[in-house]
C-alpha cells in the first residue's frame, strides 16, 4: 500500500532506502534508527539511473531485505514495479508519495480511465456517469474500479 | 413450458439449513458433464452471439498464453456435446482435421485442431457460442489461479474487462466477509487441488429485479433501476430467483481450470408454487445478514419480497 506516512519495520535483516532527490530527507530518521540498531542498509538517491540499475540492485538482495520508497507518484510507482518484478512482495516494502496521487479510476459503464487523487466521487470524463471510487484494483489496467449508483 | 416443468427443471439452490452463509459448497460432479442444454438453448445462444458482436470488449477477454488451454476446452466441450446430445451435435475427425456440426443452427465448422489460424475467432470464443454456459479459464502458476481468459455474456453484476488477469483473491476482494476465517484462502487451496477427471460443481443464488440474463456491471445503470420498482404487489412477477450452476474442470495438459456458469432464472411467483421452497426461502431471506444482502443487491427490496412471501404463505 502507498501511504501518507512510513513506519519503522522491526525484525528485518537489511533495509533498502530509495528516494528521489526531493524526498531523501524523509528517510533520514529511518536511516538513523537502522544505524543505531546496527541493521545493515543501502541508501540510494535515484536521479538519472536507468531501470536496469535498480533492477540489478534489487536482484542482488537476499531474503529478509525490506524496501522503503519515497518520492513523487511516478517515481514511487516506477520503483515499485521494478521491485515487484525482481521478486519483492507487497509485504516487503513501504511506499510514501509526496504531492498529488495520480490514481486511475475505470468507469464501470464505459471503461474510460479517469485521473483521481483522493476523491470518493467523480464524474466520468467520457460518459458523464457519477462514479464512486472503490478499492477494487486491477493490476492489468493499473486502475481502480468506479461504480455507478442508481 | 408449463409451470410444473419449469419447477422441475429449476436448480433449487438451498440446502437443509434455514441460514445462508458464504461457504465452499462444491460437491463432486457426477455425471461429469460441463454442459447442459435447456429449452431456452436457441434464444440464449442467439443472445450470446448478439452481445459478443455488439460488446466484444466486455464479453470476451484472453491472454495469448491461454491458447493451448482453450483448445483443451474445445475438446472437452465438443466431446460432451456429441456424446450426450448426438442428435444435435456431430463431429467428424480425420487426424487433426475436425468438422463440428451444430444441427439446430445448421452450422458446419471445419478447423485443424490445435491450429488457431484455422478458426476465425479464438477457440474459447468459438465453442462458447454453441453453449448456454459462460466459460471462464483460470490458469495456475506461482501457487495461485489467474483469470486469464473468459467468454462472459451473462455476468451477475461483475466486469470481465476489469477483473481479467486478476488472481482468485483479487477478484473476490470486494465481497464483504469473504476473507473471514480465511474462506478465500481455503477455497483457493481447494481449487488448486482439483484433479483432471474429477470435476466439481456448486450452485450460487441471488435475486434479480427484472429478468435479463445480461446483467453486466457495464449496464447496471439500466437494469439496476428495477430494484426501486419492486413492491409487495409486483414482486412475484418482477423479482426472479437467479441461480448459477457452476462447474469446475481441471485441464490436464495446460493445468488450467475451466469454470462454467449456467445461469437459470425463475420468477418468484413460479418458485413459490412449491410450498417447501417458499417456506425455506422465506426463512433464509428473513435471516440473511445485511452484508450478504447488500452484496447480492437485495437490500433495496428485501422488505417488499418478504411481505410478498408472507402473503403467499398465508394463502397456503
Amino acid at each position: 500500500m502507498i501511504r501518507k506516512e512510513l513506519s519503522f519495520s522491526k525484525g528485518k535483516r537489511k533495509f533498502l532506502f530509495c528516494a528521489d532527490s526531493t524526498e531523501e530527507k524523509s528517510l533520514h530518521d529511518f536511516v538513523h534508527q537502522a544505524m543505531e540498531e546496527g541493521i545493515q542498509f543501502d541508501f540510494h538517491i535515484v536521479g538519472e539511473e536507468p531501470d536496469s540499475f535498480l533492477d540489478m540492485w534489487f536482484n542482488q538482495q537476499k531474503m529478509g531485505s525490506y524496501l522503503y520508497i519515497s518520492g513523487g507518484w511516478d517515481f514511487v510507482n516506477r520503483v515499485k514495479k521494478i521491485a515487484l518484478a525482481a521478486g519483492f512482495s507487497h509485504e516487503e516494502m513501504q511506499m510514501k508519495v509526496t504531492g498529488p496521487f495520480k490514481k486511475k479510476l475505470i468507469c464501470c459503464t464505459c471503461h474510460a480511465g479517469n485521473p483521481i487523487e483522493d476523491e470518493a466521487y467523480i464524474t466520468c470524463r467520457n460518459c458523464g456517469a457519477e462514479l464512486e471510487a472503490s478499492t477494487h484494483y486491477s493490476p492489468r489496467l493499473e486502475a481502480y474500479l468506479g461504480y455507478v449508483s442508481i | 413450458m408449463n409451470s410444473m416443468a419449469d419447477l422441475r427443471a429449476f436448480p433449487y439452490p438451498f440446502g437443509d439449513s434455514d441460514v445462508y452463509r458464504y461457504s465452499n459448497n462444491a460437491i463432486p460432479l457426477d455425471p461429469p458433464n460441463p454442459i447442459e442444454l435447456t429449452d431456452s438453448y436457441f434464444d440464449e445462444i442467439s443472445l450470446k452471439r448478439e452481445l459478443l458482436t455488439k460488446h466484444p470488449e466486455r464479453c470476451y477477454h484472453s491472454a495469448p498464453h491461454t491458447l493451448d488451454a482453450q483448445w483443451e476446452v474445445v475438446d472437452l466441450i465438443i466431446d460432451n456435446l456429441v456424446t450426450h446430445y448426438p442428435d444435435r451435435f456431430e463431429l467428424e475427425k480425420k487426424d487433426d482435421e475436425w468438422v463440428f456440426s451444430n444441427v439446430q443452427t445448421n452450422e458446419n465448422i471445419t478447423f485443424t485442431f490445435g491450429d488457431s489460424t484455422s478458426l476465425k475467432i479464438e477457440p474459447l470464443d468459438f465453442i462458447g457460442r454453441h453453449v448456454q454456459e459462460d466459460l471462464l479459464l483460470m490458469m495456475q502458476r506461482d501457487g495461485n489461479l489467474f483469470l486469464d481468459a473468459g467468454q462472459l455474456c451473462f455476468p451477475a453484476n461483475w466486469s470481465l474487462y476489469f477483473d481479467a488477469g486478476m488472481s482468485f483473491k483479487e477478484i473476490h476482494s470486494p465481497i464483504p466477509g469473504f476473507k473471514d476465517q480465511s474462506l478465500d484462502d481455503r477455497i483457493l487451496q481447494f481449487l488448486m487441488r482439483i484433479e483432471a477427471g474429477s470435476p466439481w460443481w456448486r450452485k450460487n443464488w441471488s435475486l434479480l429485479a427484472g429478468n435479463r440474463l445480461d446483467t453486466s456491471l457495464e449496464t447496471f445503470a439500466d437494469w439496476g433501476q428495477a430494484r426501486k420498482r419492486v413492491t409487495k404487489e409486483n414482486a412475484g412477477e418482477l423479482v426472479h430467483l437467479r441461480v448459477e450452476v457452476q462447474k469446475l474442470f481441471r485441464l490436464p495438459k495446460s493445468n488450467g481450470i475451466l469454470f462454467t456458469i449456467h445461469s437459470h432464472m425463475l420468477p418468484l411467483e413460479k418458485f413459490v408454487q412449491h410450498p417447501p421452497w417458499l417456506e425455506k426461502f422465506y426463512s433464509i431471506l428473513d435471516e440473511l445478514p445485511d452484508f450478504i444482502a447488500g452484496y447480492k443487491g437485495i437490500s433495496l427490496y428485501r422488505k417488499q419480497v418478504l411481505e410478498y412471501l408472507e402473503e403467499e404463505m398465508r394463502k397456503r
